[in-house]
């Protein structure tokens, strides 16, 4: 087993009193799965990823990676964000190197390893641009190189897509599952948080639902679909409304 | 609308050359539409789709322009219909996607343009001023600034140039020389 949650709650301190935000979860994540985490707005999808990244600790419970309980940050995963998170005076290549030199890579050595996950993510060519320069799907693109150049084993995206436009996000997700799917990468295992049902249908090997105040695992759900899944067929709409009716069950 | 395979010498010291502009579009767009065109079987209804993407339509439009010139698409009586270019590129990894979507670009008339523009200069290099005063030069009729960040786009992605903001020159890219 890759990840476990076991009995964890995240109780938050807002204006002095205490309010429980995620209640009791327990799941397994094993790896190579791509595993989609849904909900409404404020249940605690971000912070589950905190925890999991070992960002944040939870007030009760643990999280075990690879059978020792997590303390402190967990080298072994890396995070994709919503709003890209990228430094905007530095360039595609010095943002992405950056990680690598915390990391104690030397410069030379961080150069290299970044040169060959910009090419994995198709950014050849733009390494001295800067954000600014950059469409949203090039600087999600970014993030995504930065995030697997540290060779993760776990890659944790938060809503990765949502501030994209339509059709970039269809090709970035496409090329994620590229990404994910190549055996050279290190990358076993993807945990991603979105609100968006079909994306996490057309994506994971398991939907996480998460819903309530506190938050709460309600559901876990399959999703057996042979990939490339096309948006049309029968079996993907039998699956969107199916976690659609079940969220409107919890929500 | 085959831009791309029309073959016609650029010269760019002196008289006019034909050029087409480029259609201000970003390719991972271009990716993104053959892939829900795709979705859709291969043929689709334009204001369909444009509907689906609750697109504006001129932007949509822009996307496929950009499809077409590349010889991904082609636009029969409305529709949108994948071509086999179109279909060979969806079903590469994204390494390969970018070596075919270049090839094509590589081909575009402005692109092989000032190409050949940059590199009969010094240091195969130009400022973005003097960059600017060559499209407006070759494309009178297109406004210079969304046709100088279409090329440095495409030229970006098809590793044909750099730019470097920091100096504000627009250069051939070591890997095309
Ligand atoms: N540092 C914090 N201190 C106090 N409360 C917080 C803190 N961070 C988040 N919260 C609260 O915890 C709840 C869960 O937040 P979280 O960001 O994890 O939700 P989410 O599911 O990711 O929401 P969204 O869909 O809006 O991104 C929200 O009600 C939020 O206001
Ligand atoms: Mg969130």
């Amino acid at each position: 087993m890759l990840l476990k949650l076991e009995n964890v709650s995240k109780i938050y301190d807002t204006d002095g009193r205490p309010s429980t935000i995620l209640a009791d979860l327990n799941c397994a994540i094993d790896s190579n799965q791509f595993v989609c985490i849904v909900g409404p707005s404020g249940c605690g999808k971000s912070t589950t990823l905190r925890l999991i990244n070992g960002l944040m600790v939870p007030s009760v419970g643990q999280v075990v990676f690879k059978d020792k309980p997590l303390t402190g940050i967990n080298m072994q995963c890396a995070m994709v964000f919503q709003n890209f998170a990228l430094l905007p005076w530095l360039t595609v290549m010095q943002n992405v190197t950056l990680g690598l030199e915390a990391r104690g890579l030397n410069a030379n050595d961080a150069t290299k390893k970044a040169a060959v996950y910009i090419d994995k993510v198709g950014l050849d060519g733009f390494e001295s641009a800067y954000p600014r320069e950059l469409s949203g799907g090039m600087k999600q693109r970014v993030g995504l190189a930065r995030a697997l150049a540290v060779e993760p084993e776990l890659l944790l995206m938060d809503e990765p897509f949502s501030s994209l436009d339509p059709l970039t996000s269809i090709n970035l997700r496409e090329e994620l599952l590229d990404i994910w799917a190549d055996a050279n990468l290190a990358v076993s295992t993807v945990i991603m948080v979105t609100h968006i049902i079909e994306e996490a249908v057309e994506l994971a090997d398991r939907v996480i639902l998460i819903a309530g105040r506190p938050g709460r695992i309600v559901a876990d759900i399959e999703v057996t679909m042979p990939r490339p899944r096309h948006k049309n067929s029968e079996a993907f709409t039998r699956h969107v409304d199916a976690i659609f009716s079940l969220m409107a069950e919890c929500c | 609308m085959t831009e791309a395979s029309s073959p016609e010498p650029a010269d760019p010291s002196s008289a006019v050359p034909f050029v087409t502009p480029l259609p201000p579009a970003g390719l991972s767009k271009v990716l993104g539409l053959l892939e829900i065109l795709d979705d859709h079987g291969g043929r689709e209804d334009i204001y369909k789709l444009a509907r689906e993407l609750r697109d504006s339509f001129g932007e949509l439009i822009i996307i496929i322009k950009a499809a077409e010139i590349l010889d991904l698409v082609e636009t029969p009586g409305g529709d949108l219909v994948m071509l086999p270019l179109g279909k060979q590129v969806i079903e590469l990894p994204v390494n390969e996607k970018k070596k075919i979507i270049s090839r094509q670009v590589a081909k575009l008339s402005l692109i092989r343009h000032m190409t050949d523009f940059l590199r009969a200069r010094e240091g195969q290099q130009a400022t973005r001023q003097e960059v600017l005063d060559e499209l407006a030069r070759t494309l009178p009729t297109e406004r210079p600034k969304p046709q100088f960040e279409a090329l440095v786009n495409w030229g970006r992605y098809s590793e044909l140039m750099t730019f470097s903001r920091d100096e504000d020159v627009l250069r051939i890219a070591q890997k095309a020389v």
